[in-house]
């Protein structure tokens, strides 16, 4: 097979200290350069940051690049070796799964692709058959037993919806004797419902991933309210430099640990404020995004000193975002009070001392509970595999997109958006041939012909 | 050869849709053509509606155009109404239709071949293929001629062992009286062929002067008179109106009184049936919550007074049809003068064919139109030219003239029926195709007619009509590469067109991307080069769907590159231990000729495919 298309994927599992992601085809270089900083040149290993698409790092790790045919493949392939930990793959899967030209790669494809390139002798040809069918079985029977019950069901109602809302503009498109009706204003709020039910079951999704695959915890205070003290006291080691200095934190901090079962990324960031400082005022932009990208806030203000106008803007900037206010320095006579509940401007709140470690075992189990609320979680967490996940985020902004399209209505481009919101549902399902569905969908729903 | 009474380079076994374009393929490239019909005054009969095109029907009509064909020109010739249909739904869907003259059209289309000095009109019956070798060498008659010939095209349409049903009267005969063919399918059997029966049906014809117009919606012609050919400059007629009347409850209420006389619902008929053009008894039961059905009273032609009823195909009693068509509005005293009725015959499957509609066992051997299990003329016609082309490339010695998924609706039309297969007669539809943006009617000629100059079916002047169709869009582009200042003019047009004013200055090509705005709305403005109409149409839906088109084309790659994967004609599938039993079965009764089409077998999934992929690979250069 001519691989035009290029695949990444976790080669190592993970848990371990390291982990390569590689990614094969002909963008591979092209992808590398996009993510990575360090200097590329073939079978030379570098070091560098892979960044986010904002340009934020994702994790600082090593590279190296292999040009066709000289590489495991046969084709342009990078590895990238980075830090043992979920949330950075997650991250960086994420980053990669967003660029267009890139896809997961199926269950031994880079071994198929090595074989179909000539990087393995005929013998090996039978073994890799075996590899490949019981990879694609494996995944068959692992896609099976996940879409058993309650979660096909879901997943098929939200197609069959998708398809009738595609065969009613297809049957409406397809006539030419005027007695088809479409109303496009009932299309477009069938179709926002639609989206928005998808949305919550990918979130949900994305919410199983966290336990997974770990969650993303960002630090953010005004400065010196203790926010690297807590960072250490989280880790029982001096990880953060710790000064009475306003400012100390310039850039952000990373450090993964385990939270009642959970892997987490915490994130020290620099103290949010006004700054003429250079250095600082970069590093308070990399605190608010990190503030808006985090799967977690943890929002710390000084229970010593009370609210400052600089609190209050944070405290609006994070509006919406999943926190839990840390009120500092509970060994020092404090000004904030809980509410009644134990929450504090309504997030969930907990005191703490970073001197004394009173409290931190209470935000602990208040961070897992933030971030994996509920006991639900076997009704509310039915999509956990990745693949699942984005095919129902391509859904649903094909469903926006087909919403817009019938708004200015445009036909051609809300049949195309509907078609492809049907095809992201059928992917799941794992449905044959959803085109001829969609065919006898309209001769059976729709009374047509002449 | 002693044994032959005459020789021909191909011959053509039916004078239907397929068969008329088959013909003229094959002999516009010089080939010595006989072409065998039943009836000669049958040649190129509408036997059903009297009308061409429609949605996607009418692309097809414009591709055969845009190859050469002769459809557009003869339906441009005949019309008496045309219409730009969907028009507002986007250009995708937007299609023709004429309401032609059934009895010009068959003349028209006959004198085609008749003036063709390659071709050898005949009135006899085909009896069977001759063989030898394995490949096609004759063919011989009911008359008992033997003729030989290097290639034959089937176009027989619903005419093989043909049976037609009113009510519980039933008949062995072709359409409208004709007489059926007998002896052709025993011949395709004896060549491995297996047949299967198909129905399709006819409503009823009523004579005008029994109707009441004034208690209908009359429905006109554009003005001025679209055209289907790409050769057709201009055409200046009176058109006639068509008539939209309803059904209503009385009229169902007779039908379901009586459905029990329905020789589908009685088992009579034991062919399948289409879901899409189906009786009004099946519209009746199948639909049962609608109140009415539309009906379209269209004149048959200009020397007479019979009008087709559109939408009320029946095969129920004689005594029904009168009293279900007295029920409807302006049809009270509505006279009968044909009855409608079911036909069933014998198709082939069509997954025994392969890409160019050539059978997969015996080289020279064609099949197009009803007989590969589609319906309707348009689709028979594509084939036609497709089959014909082809035959005629083999008969040369020269590589099949072969249209993908994302060249042509022949291409899926034909891709559909050879490597999915029908269970039903098969109609085109837009939905059908995944490139549909791509696809347009308006395009056509710019897709096809230089990938089938090859073919030497592409006359001069339509080629340079086309050269200067592009040049046309080139300098149109090259002048519309440039910023113009915003002026009250120009604001005043984006106003009338309900677009937002612009301040400062834009680019030309993205004022084209505003809906409603036209190229011919900026020429009056900016002195733009006149270019007429069909070349602004190209720049215009360019300039609103390009980003969609582009997607598509990404789509188109990957198809691709599936496609360029050839399988072996002696790949033994089930030695692949590892495909699925599903698999290893469909793949062998289909025999795709790459993986793309493997792909796109039901029963087929992506895993078979790569395992596919992988077993090729292995079994290259052995």
């Amino acid at each position: 097979m001519t691989n035009n298309d290029t695949v990444f994927a976790l080669s190592t599992p993970v848990g371990g200290a390291i982990q390569i992601m590689r990614i094969s085809g002909p963008a591979a270089r092209k992808t590398l350069e996009t993510v990575f900083t360090g200097r590329i040149e073939p079978r030379r290993i570098s070091y560098g940051t892979v960044t986010d698409a904002d340009g934020s790092a994702i994790d600082s790790c090593c590279a190296v690049f292999f040009e066709a045919p000289a590489s495991y493949t046969g084709e342009d392939m990078a590895e990238i070796y980075c830090h043992g930990s979920r949330a950075v793959a997650a991250k960086l899967s994420e980053r990669l799964a967003a660029a267009e030209f890139l896809r997961l790669a199926e269950a031994g494809e880079f071994t198929k692709r090595a074989y179909l390139n000539g990087k393995m002798d005929l013998a090996r040809a039978e073994a890799v058959m075996d590899l490949v069918s019981a990879g694609a079985e494996r995944s068959r029977k692992a896609a099976l037993d996940q879409l058993e019950g309650r979660l096909s069901a879901v997943i098929t109602g939200l197609y069959l919806r998708a398809k009738s809302l595609l065969a009613e503009l297809a049957n409406y498109l397809e006539d030419d004797t005027g007695e088809a009706a479409f109303d496009p204003a009932a299309s477009m709020t069938a179709a926002d419902e639609l989206a928005s039910e998808t949305e919550t079951l990918a979130e949900n999704g994305m919410r199983s991933r966290i336990l997974r695959e770990g969650a993303r915890v960002a630090i953010i205070g005004s400065p010196n309210v203790g926010k690297s003290s807590l960072l250490n006291a989280l880790l029982l080691r001096e990880r953060a430099i710790v000064t009475p200095i306003p400012g100390t934190t310039r850039d952000t901090l990373e450090e993964s640990l385990s939270v009642e079962g959970i892997p987490v990324v915490l994130v020290d960031t620099a103290g949010i404020r006004e700054t003429p400082d250079a250095v600082e005022s970069m590093g308070v932009a990399r605190s608010r995004r990190e503030a808006t990208e985090a799967d977690l806030v943890l929002w710390i203000v000084d229970g010593s000193r009370g609210l400052e106008p600089a609190d209050r803007e944070i405290l609006s900037s994070i509006s919406g975002k999943r926190t839990v206010a840390v009120v500092a320095k509970s060994d020092l006579e404090n000004v904030i009070l809980l509410d009644g509940d134990g929450t504090f401007c309504s997030f969930p709140a907990v005191r703490t001392s970073a001197v004394t470690g009173d409290g931190i075992a209470e935000l602990k189990r208040l961070i897992a509970e933030t971030l994996l609320p509920g006991a639900d979680e076997g009704a509310e967490n039915l999509v956990t595999n990745l693949r699942h996940v984005t095919a129902l985020e391509r859904a649903e902004s094909a469903l926006d997109a087909a919403k817009s399209a019938l708004g200015a209505r445009d036909f051609d481009a809300a049949f195309f958006s509907y078609k492809n919101a049907m095809d992201a549902f059928a992917s799941i399902l794992g449905r044959d041939d959803p085109a001829e569905e969609l065919v006898e969908s309209i001769f059976r729903d729709f009374c047509m012909g002449k | 050869m002693p044994d032959y009474d005459e020789q021909f380079d191909i011959a053509v076994i039916g004078a239907g849709h397929a068969g008329c374009e088959a013909a003229l393929a094959c002999a516009r490239t010089g080939l010595s053509t006989l072409v065998l019909c039943m009836d000669l005054d049958s040649v190129a009969l509408m036997a059903c509606n009297p009308s061409i095109g429609g949605t996607s029907k009418g692309h097809l009509v414009r591709e055969v155009d845009a190859l050469g064909g002769e459809m557009g020109l003869a339906a441009d010739d005949c019309l008496i109404q045309m219409r730009m249909l969907n028009t507002g739904k986007g250009p995708a869907v937007q299609s023709l239709r004429a309401q032609t003259d059934k009895r010009r059209y068959h003349e028209r289309m006959k004198k085609a071949l008749e003036l063709n000095v390659n071709i050898t009109l005949r009135q006899d019956e085909c009896a069977r293929i001759i063989l030898s070798s394995g490949a096609v060498s004759g063919i011989e008659t009911a008359l008992g001629a033997r003729y030989a010939c290097r290639a034959v095209v089937i176009s027989t349409g619903v005419y093989l062992n043909a049976r037609t049903h009113t009510g519980e009267f039933n008949r062995f005969g072709g359409p409208s009286g004709l007489a059926n063919s007998t002896r052709l399918s025993g011949s395709l059997e004896e060549l491995g062929f297996t047949l299967r029966r198909f129905k399709t049906g006819t409503p009823p014809r009523v004579q005008g002067r029994s109707l009441d117009y004034s208690r209908m919606q009359p429905q006109f012609g554009d003005e001025p008179i679209p055209h289907f050919s790409f050769m057709t400059d201009e055409i200046i007629r009176d058109q006639l109106p068509c008539h939209l009347t309803y059904t209503n409850e009385k009229t169902h209420k007779i039908i379901k009184e009586n459905i029990h006389r329905s020789p589908m619902y009685a088992g009579t008929i034991h062919a399948t049936g289409t879901r899409y053009c189906p009786s009004i008894e099946d519209k009746i039961v199948r639909f049962e919550g609608r109140d009415r059905h539309q009906l379209f009273i269209e004149p048959e032609g200009l020397s007479t007074d019979e009008m087709y009823v559109q939408g009320l195909s029946t095969s129920l009693p004689r005594d029904v049809q009168d009293a279900m068509l007295r029920t409807i509005e302006g049809m009270e005293n509505c006279r009968v003068m044909r009855y409608g009725y079911a036909i069933e015959y014998d198709c082939i499957d069509p997954t025994e064919l392969k890409g160019g509609l050539a059978s997969k066992r015996i080289p020279g051997l064609y099949f197009a139109g009803q007989i590969n299990g589609s319906s309707g003329y348009e689709e028979a016609a594509a084939q036609g030219i497709y089959a014909g082309i082809n035959a005629a490339l083999y008969v040369k010695g020269e590589e099949p003239f072969l249209l993908a998924r994302n060249d042509a609706y022949i291409g899926v039309l034909c891709d559909d029926l050879t490597v999915k297969g029908t269970n039903e007669p098969y109609r085109m539809m837009t939905c059908r195709a995944e490139f549909r943006m791509l696809l347009r009617q308006d395009n056509a000629d710019l897709r096809l007619t230089e990938k089938a100059y090859r073919t030497g079916l592409i006359s001069n002047e339509r080629f340079d009509r086309l050269m200067r169709k592009k040049e046309l869009i080139a300098s149109a582009h090259t002048a519309l590469d440039r910023a113009v200042p915003a002026d009250e003019r120009l604001n005043a047009l984006l106003e009338m067109k309900g677009s937002t004013p612009v301040r400062g200055s834009i680019r030309l090509d993205a004022l084209l991307k505003r809906r409603g705005v036209g190229y011919a709305d900026l020429a009056g403005l900016f002195d733009l080069p006149y270019i007429g109409r069909e070349a602004a149409e190209e720049i215009e839906v360019d300039a609103l769907y390009g980003g969609y088109i582009k997607r598509q084309d990404d789509e188109i790659r990957k198809l691709k590159a599936l496609d360029g994967e050839k399988i072996p004609e002696n790949t033994d599938f089930f030695a692949i231990t590892n495909l699925r039993t599903e698999a290893r079965q469909k793949l062998s009764a289909i025999r795709p000729s790459n993986l793309g089409e493997a792909s796109r077998i039901s029963g087929v999934s992506p895993a078979d495919v790569a395992v596919l992929s992988v077993y090729l690979k292995s079994r290259e250069g052995e």
